[in-house]
């Protein structure tokens, strides 16, 4: 049977804001905003320095997993984050797939390239040759433990993770676009409910761009601030690496009125778009991004100016911001003046392919306390007619409300929500 | 669930064609002399698609930088299935494209053999600053966009001008299923009209020395680089599309197969020689004419496979006779896809 929406019945992450939507609560309220000077390798020499890390005491949670788990999480921490994630609401997870049929069920997870442990390589190899850096890796993925060591491809690692540790589903697919990886996971997780294929789905993510390895490849790219990330700001000046990984719990109307559930929140629409323009960079004109917004907003049934807040993709960098609010201003219209945006990566950073779930479980918290998150890194804004709000929160009912992930390579993905509780 | 197959191509290092239809043979093309001495011992081949660089629709030098083989083979394919089907904005505006990649590393001799000697020259470095220095010069700035894994949705949308809803799978070669199974919930839900489906293969270094190990036979295992698509619509029942597609749920063992009476069983992906025997001990059984695997014939396709597998079913479709495609990934779930009249 097909639903209309996908009901959100549980959403939960670890992200620099912290562990959980009551943490993730607190810190919005607080204005916390993660950026510390790296700890998880030495930046010496590098023109930047800082990112948002998980602070959360981590190793409490890893030593609950089984030993041939440990092993990838010392040199995988998107495996670890994701691991920490699902270990911190394993009884409800195991309770709710294990009241699902298996074949109704599937998991949608957006990820980012592999985690090369470079370093670690390093010590192993021997012989530096371009072949034996391939080598090492192979062997790595098939000599990290036990039930591990069946891992044929590095993305299919954490939904194995879940299958082995959690419960099993019908399948995993691992979406990988960059920055648009989980939400897009959440898009196409909720069209598989859409559809009538599958009654629970759990959609989400892990990404971390913290190691040398990335960090540095992204610092000559350009797209990093050496100071302060400030979105839709004239003098944004690039992203500020963050990390995060976490899940949404998606479920058919069926699945709620049989377990008399009562979801505060359905996604009720999803848009995506490629740019066509360029893979190195957006299109300028931000026409990409305009049309995820109106296949998005076309989808939930709603017009536009119903919309109360949007949670933008805002990466502080100089390509996107600018194009990414002409787009919403014309979308949205005259009604402008009533509809708030922000981003809110200047508080948790830029996770990448968690980037999605991040701001999903921002959005999802924001709408759950009225709380519209303010542009915190605010000195001199970008002119819009759009109400962009000046470093200080504010409490505002959200009926409708919608978020914004684009990616390298001009993929673009935006998902409205529905507060049920209005 | 069912969908209309309305178009197919695929490309492979003997074969070109946008119709589906099984083209002349080319040349076997293998990588460099270098490459090929490493694996000298593995008894294995790399099977390179042969790109001419004066093809009127080969990407414009400034993309080459970041553009992999197979991808420009997808590149090139997709731009003459579009011109061969006149998809127009039928596909452009309100299609959706669904791209499965069964590899992500790059090609290792551009990518890795920079960082690989920064890091051989990692031990010598005095401090922080001067490691940091040596693994910077090694790490490409490219290499977020290269190894960022969308490269062919997003190439293929700038040369198709496509603008509508696209992502792209990473697994193993049973990512194409994946993509598939997608592209029918898209067209059922009516958020899309078209669903365009394919991926790529890259042979390198990595996937050889990960699928050797992964089969753990490398008597006559080959890596082949290859690229297939293919279009599908919503089915309707008086359709006159040469094919639809039944595509059957996921199953964890090979009872089921009875369950459909064709011709042909086609086959692909990660079978051990003990799961080949049994697959055609079945087969014998079933009154199948044959059961054919296309990894015996070409070498691993990866993500292309399925495509593959596709077109010689439709061929066989032409011809009045039925089949079955079956793919097993490296997890052992099989994917069992009936094509059928449409």
């Amino acid at each position: 049977m097909s639903s209309t929406k996908a009901y959100i019945i549980d959403t939960h992450t670890i992200s620099p804001l912290g562990l959980g939507t009551s943490e993730l609560l607190a810190a919005l309220q607080e204005k916390k905003q993660a950026a510390t000077l790296i700890e998880q390798f030495d930046p010496s020499g590098l023109a930047q320095s800082h990112a948002c890390e998980v602070a959360v005491a981590q190793q409490k949670w890893l030593d609950q997993l089984p030993t041939e788990w440990q092993d990838v999480a010392t040199y995988d921490r998107k495996f670890a984050l994701w691991a920490i994630a699902l270990l911190s609401q394993q009884q409800m997870l195991k309770e709710i797939f294990a009241n699902t049929p298996t074949n109704r069920t599937a998991l949608f997870l957006g990820l980012g390239a592999n985690a090369f442990p470079v370093l670690r390589i390093a010590k192993a190899v021997e012989n530096y040759s371009a072949f034996g850096l391939n080598e090492a890796i192979a062997k790595l993925n098939y000599n990290n433990g036990h039930k591990a060591n069946s891992i044929f491809n590095h993305a299919d690692l954490y939904g194995a993770y879940f299958q082995q540790e959690i419960a099993e589903v019908a399948f995993c697919r691992n979406l990988m676009t960059a920055c648009s990886s989980s939400t897009q996971a959440i898009a196409f997780g909720a069209a598989h409910i859409m559809a009538g294929q599958a009654d629970l789905v759990l959609a989400g993510g892990t990404d971390s761009i913290i190691n040398q390895f990335a960090y540095i490849s992204f610092g000559k790219l350009g797209v990093l601030s050496p100071d302060q990330c400030r979105p839709f700001d004239v003098g944004r000046n690039g992203t500020i690496a963050g990390e995060c990984a976490g899940f949404t719990l998606l479920a058919s109307e069926a699945f709620v009125h049989k377990n008399n559930l009562k979801p505060k929140a359905a996604l009720i629409g999803f848009g995506n778009s490629m740019d066509a323009y360029k893979i190195t960079a957006p299109d300028p004109s931000g026409a990409g991004v305009e049309r995820a917004l109106r296949s998005a907003i076309e989808m939930s049934g709603i017009r536009a100016e119903q919309i109360d807040y949007i949670n933008a993709h805002g990466t502080g960098t100089r390509s996107n911001d600018e194009a990414e609010l002409r787009a919403i201003e014309r979308v949205v219209g005259a009604a402008a003046p009533h509809i708030f945006v922000s981003s809110t990566k200047d508080r948790h950073g830029h996770a990448i392919a968690a980037a999605g779930i991040q701001e999903f479980h921002v959005l999802t918290t924001c709408i759950l306390a009225n709380l519209i998150a303010a542009n915190l890194s605010f000195s001199n804004p970008l002119q819009t007619n759009l109400q962009l709000p000046f470093r200080e929160n504010k409490t505002h009912p959200i009926r409708y409300a919608l978020t914004n992930n684009f990616a390298f390579g001009g993929v673009n993905c935006s998902l409205v929500l529905e507060n049920l509780n209005i | 669930m069912l969908a209309t197959l309305t178009a197919i191509g695929f490309w492979e290092s003997e074969q070109f064609s946008a119709s589906g239809q099984l083209g002349p043979s080319a040349s076997l093309q293998t990588n460099s002399a270098r490459v090929q001495r490493q694996f000298e011992h593995l008894n294995a081949a790399f099977r390179q698609i042969q790109l001419d660089q004066n093809h009127p629709k080969y990407p414009k030098p400034s993309d080459l930088k970041i553009l992999r083989s197979d991808t420009i083979a997808a590149l090139i394919l997709c731009q003459e299935m579009a011109e061969l089907y006149q998809w127009g904005p039928s596909f452009t505006e309100n299609g959706a494209l669904f791209v499965a990649n069964s590899n992500f590393i790059d090609d290792d001799v551009l990518d890795f053999e920079g960082i690989s000697l920064a890091i051989g020259q990692l031990q010598n470095a005095p401090d922080q600053a001067s490691e940091n220095k040596l693994f910077g010069s090694g790490v490409s700035p490219l290499l977020p966009l290269r190894t960022l894994t969308n490269g062919a949705q997003s190439f293929i949308a700038q040369y198709l001008s496509f603008f509508g809803s696209s992502t792209t799978y990473g697994s193993t070669g049973i990512a194409t299923v994946q993509a598939l199974h997608d592209a029918c919930n898209f067209l059922k839900i009516g958020a899309c009209q078209k669903a365009l489906v394919g991926g790529g293969h890259f042979a390198n270094l990595f996937s050889f020395v990960n699928n050797c190990l992964l089969i753990s036979d490398t008597e006559g295992y080959a890596e082949a680089s290859a690229t297939s698509f293919f279009m599908l619509e919503p089915y309707h029942p008086e359709t006159k599309a040469p094919a639809a597609l039944h595509i059957v749920e996921h199953i964890d063992s090979l009872e089921s197969l009875s369950q459909h009476q064709v011709d042909w069983l086609f086959y692909g992906g990660a079978f051990t020689p003990a799961q080949d025997q049994e697959l055609h001990k079945r087969c014998g059984q079933l009154d199948y004419k044959e059961a054919f695997s296309w990894f015996t014939h070409t070498g691993n396709l990866g993500a292309a496979e399925l495509g593959m597998l596709l077109a010689v079913a439709v061929n066989w479709l032409h011809a009045g006779q039925t089949a079955i495609v079956l793919l097993k990934d490296a997890y052992d779930i099989f994917e069992i896809i009936k094509v059928q009249k449409a």
